[in-house]
């Protein structure tokens, strides 16, 4: 047997038989992809925009949710419950997070209001607590350096924490896209209706911030941590997965803000 | 980048790039797709392209995300099995081994195989695989040693065995 690094100075790929593209075909495609991304870009900031406008308008015109013409997409429970808008004084919003603090060893509390801990990759990409009706954060800092966020929002109604929900998703590929092959970049780790988990790589170094967006009926929870390590996937993956650990049962403990309350 | 120049570096560098990330993921169909992906974003993003250092490791590290991607999606199951990484086709027949290489190298930590690619393969010094990879040059160097010796070490364990 040869040389394991000779083999490995003198890899090739036998038998790899290459039908590539041709060049005009694979710019045609990335022509398309760049218009396809622009719109992207572009529904992202009109859902920001209309998370925000909605509800002036509904003010304006002296309706709310529980006037006015009914929104086809409201299911029909939505309009009959009344959620809850002020988060209750015993949700375990620390739960999975440390007792206290590393680096001054104070508690690890909850307390009203949001301060955001994370870097944005992009302008307009993180969260913002705008038409919210209630919220709290805990935030618990490490020895050294990073820690964790974790945040509670509640909303006038699902519909709305829905909406909030689809701004931040549109907000975050926009991001993806505007920062491919930057040394900052933000990288989406899986998304569905309800959930959001998605890192932002901070630099060449692989120190990253990885967040978690959960929606339960009208209320969000956002989760961060920094992390280093953002370089290899296998880390992001279990920086994201470790996040869902730890806020397990703070997100079991929002059924009380769905449509039918545990 | 105009289009000229594009469709050279295109030329010039698509099968290399696709035998170096096929040794990282050891599927050829699955590099060549992700590879061909990569090369559409890169003219989707040639501006950016003009102003990276490298051309050629930005076309690299996006086709490796894309198939750290793809492979994610596999492991949610949201994904249908045949375009799972999995047993690739063969052309045509290779050496005993290069075989051997590429069964070892799957065998190993991912960091450990991905090092070993950009630095052995890729030909990359350690500065320039600790930036791609996003971690300290420390790091690459342990992850290089490392992965050599268990390299070393499976290629023997097998060489046993077929003498055996």
């Amino acid at each position: 047997m040869p040389d394991p690094l000779d083999e490995l100075d003198n890899f090739s790929a036998p038998g790899l038989t290459m039908t590539p593209l041709p060049a005009a075909e694979v710019r045609r495609r990335g022509t398309r992809m760049r218009r396809r991304n622009t719109a992207l870009a572009t529904v992202g900031a009109v859902a920001a925009v209309a998370l925000v406008a909605t509800p002036i308008a509904l003010a304006a015109s002296g309706t709310g949710d529980a006037g006015g013409t009914p929104d086809p997409a409201e299911t029909p429970t939505a309009t009959a419950v009344t959620w809850v808008t002020t988060i209750p004084p015993d949700f375990p919003l620390t739960s999975g997070l440390p007792e206290t603090n590393g680096h001054d060893g104070s508690p690890v509390e909850a307390r009203a209001g949001y301060e955001p801990q994370a870097v944005d990759v992009c302008d307009g990409e993180g969260w913002t607590p705008a038409e919210t009706t209630d919220v709290q954060q805990a935030t618990y800092t490490g020895e050294s350096e990073g820690g964790q966020e974790r945040t509670l929002a509640l909303y006038p109604s699902e519909r709305a924490a829905g909406l909030a929900m689809q701004s931040q998703t549109a907000q975050v590929q926009a991001c993806v896209i505007a920062s491919e092959g930057e040394g900052r970049s933000a990288e989406v780790i899986s998304s569905d209706d309800d959930t959001l988990v998605y890192a932002d790589h901070m630099s060449d170094a692989g120190d990253m911030f990885v967040h978690r967006v959960v929606r339960v009926g009208n209320a969000l929870l956002l989760d961060s941590t920094y992390a280093m390590g953002g370089g290899d996937p296998d880390v992001v993956q279990q920086t994201a997965d470790l996040l869902e650990e730890k806020s397990g049962g703070t997100v079991d403990a929002m059924c009380v803000f769905s449509a039918d309350p545990c | 980048m105009d289009e000229r120049e594009f469709d050279d570096f295109y030329t010039a560098s698509f099968q290399r790039i696709t035998g170096q990330v096929y040794a990282m993921i050891a599927n050829r169909d699955e590099a060549q797709e992700c590879v061909q992906e990569a090369f559409v974003r890169a003219w989707a993003h040639r501006r950016k392209l003009e102003r990276a250092e490298h051309p050629e490791a930005w076309v690299r590290t996006t086709a490796y995300r894309l198939a750290v991607s793809r492979w994610r999606r596999t492991q949610r199951g949201r994904r249908p099995t045949d375009r799972a990484v999995g047993p690739t086709l063969e052309a045509a027949a290779p050496s005993e081994a290069h075989v051997a290489l590429v069964a070892a190298l799957k065998q190993l930590p991912e960091a450990q195989r991905q090092a070993l690619v950009l630095h052995h393969i890729a030909d990359l010094p350690v500065h320039d695989v600790a930036r791609e990879v996003g971690v300290p040059e420390g790091t690459i160097k342990a992850r290089l040693s490392r992965g050599r010796a268990a390299l070393a070490a499976l290629l023997a364990d097998e060489e046993g065995l077929s003498h055996a």
